[in-house]
């Protein structure tokens, strides 16, 4: 059990009820209660009701069981092996929270009081499986005297962000959460008018796709104090935009991964994070240390999984503008190779956002005879130039492409003009 | 099969949104000559598979003989023919 205390009066509100934290965890525990011969193994607790999964969650931390939470459609076969590879028992709950099937892990590994396992969120594939702690998880234990918001709470249940709202609500005082049962974002923001949400934590794709489903009005009944945008690069176009429609709310970005934790926290409006960072975080071991090596991201984190003791190399490419570290994105798997002319389709994508006609953008490679690959670009274009003629925008955003600086090969040759956003199950773009 | 003058169409819109001139483009300039390059040509093949949604086969043709812009016609031809 953590040292944390649980702040037993605070909220989470679900459609039409609200709970507190003192009374989670009751319905999974009269459901499982039964099942004695779970004690002596590993545990997920499946679900697709966001609800069962929350009062497991709370179950798993007042009962010390080594566990995770799994979406019921992220539970993919290659998943399912793989936790029962790991010594997981995998316990499929009904949305009353009772059990409807269970899978026996196929080794078994003895559980670790207090370990929690959480998932990365897959964009690129199979989710892992990363061991935490309550400890490591609770990265906002020096902002225990922040003050008291009510969260709509955006992330898909068992991932890092998702463990960082819960670990919030239980253990800092006056903090709420609104969780919808729909995982479509105009639902989550209409919970949000209906609660009367103050602060919201998401993906900068979250609200791309909100952009074009609701007009500046329907945004501006959410009276937001606190923004928090996580699990995607950052861009200025995407910080300047709520900026404009937010202008009371504190806006915070924050750079985090499963593996080594909420790391690089920004207030200052401006993408990426001061250079001087590099030197100032290694002041005190309480904080992470970062550093740059052949222009890759490198953390070493007081909130690192279980596993990860040292520097870890985060795989993010980054870039000095002036005095800024901007982080542009992955490694080598993004890049297009064009007739031995190679580019990172994040710098690609980044320049393309800062369109003013662009909302939103996935670049990739495309084979091709003669030159082995070309630039393609999927675009998202903000509502008021959707219906503009796509020949004369093509024309109009390579100019563009050309004046920051893109070199002619790297230019997309491929425009998709798309209605809406593909999205990932935790509000990040899909990449095929 | 695509006719010739689609290709054409496409080998124009492919050099008018780089700003590139047209109104002159026919059968027989040479690619030099309107600034038709590798990458271009890389292009129109994509735009021509998705437009017959069939895959170009480049296998056993000659890329040297490609001067004019009759000659990308001819070799789009054979690589659609080409099974």
């Amino acid at each position: 059990m953590s040292v944390y205390k649980l702040q037993f009066d605070n909220r989470l509100f679900f459609d039409n009820f609200a709970i507190t934290i003192k009374d989670l965890g009751l319905m999974v525990s009269k459901k499982i209660g039964d099942l004695k011969d779970l004690k002596n193994h590993r545990i997920a607790f499946v679900s697709d009701d966001n609800f069962v999964l929350t009062d497991s969650v709370f179950y798993v931390y007042k009962n010390e069981i080594d566990g995770a939470i799994v979406r019921k459609e992220q539970l993919s076969d290659e998943l399912r092996d793989i936790l029962l590879n790991l010594g997981f028992v995998i316990l499929l709950l009904n949305n009353e929270g009772e059990p409807v099937d269970i899978f026996y892990p196929v080794v078994n590994i003895t559980p670790k009081k207090g370990r929690i396992s959480v998932l990365t969120s897959g964009t690129t594939g199979i989710p892992k499986v990363i061991p935490h702690s309550w400890d490591t998880l609770f990265t906002l234990r020096k902002k225990v005297d922040m003050p008291g918001f009510k969260w709509l709470l955006t992330y898909s249940p068992g991932t890092y962000a998702w463990f960082q709202m819960i670990t919030m609500v239980m253990f800092i005082p006056d903090q709420c959460l609104i969780i919808s049962s729909s995982n479509y974002p105009e639902d989550i923001w209409m919970n949000g008018i209906i609660h009367g949400a103050t602060a919201i934590s998401s993906t900068p794709t979250f609200w791309r796709y909100l952009f074009l489903k609701k007009n500046l009005e329907d945004l501006k009944k959410v009276n937001l104090k606190q923004i928090t945008l996580g699990g995607e690069t950052v861009d200025q176009s995407i910080l300047d935009k709520l900026k404009y429609i937010f202008p009371s709310a504190r806006i915070t970005h924050i750079y985090a991964a499963t593996e080594i934790g909420a790391v690089i926290i920004v207030n200052d409006g401006k993408e990426g994070f001061p250079i001087e960072w590099l030197k100032e975080y290694n002041k005190s071991d309480e904080r992470p240390l970062i550093k740059i090596i052949d222009g890759k991201l490198w953390i070493k984190s007081p909130f690192s999984a279980l596993n990860i003791n040292d520097w870890y190399c985060t795989g993010d490419l980054v870039q000095i503008k002036e005095d800024r570290v901007v982080i542009i994105g992955r490694d080598s798997s993004e890049f297009v190779n064009v007739g031995g002319m190679k580019i990172n389709v994040k710098v690609i994508e980044s320049t393309l956002l800062k369109h003013p006609y662009i909302l939103w953008c996935r670049v990739y490679s495309k084979p091709a005879p003669l030159v082995g690959q070309i630039v393609s670009a999927d675009v998202v274009l903000h509502n008021e130039y959707k219906y503009l003629p796509k020949e004369n925008l093509e024309k109009t955003i390579l100019d563009y492409l050309k004046s920051q600086g893109l070199f002619d090969w790297a230019l997309p040759r491929v425009f998709k003009f798309l209605d809406s956003i593909p999205l990932t199950n935790n509000f990040k773009t899909k990449y095929e | 099969m695509i006719a010739n003058e689609k290709i054409v169409e496409m080998i124009k819109y492919i050099l008018s949104k780089q700003g590139k001139m047209v109104d002159d483009i026919k059968m027989e300039s040479t690619l030099r000559d309107i600034n038709f390059r590798s990458l271009d040509f890389a292009e129109l093949c994509l735009r021509i598979e998705e437009e017959t949604g069939r895959e170009l086969n480049f296998e056993g043709i000659q890329f040297r003989a490609i001067v004019t812009v009759g000659d990308v016609c001819e070799f789009i031809q054979k690589a659609i023919e080409n099974k």
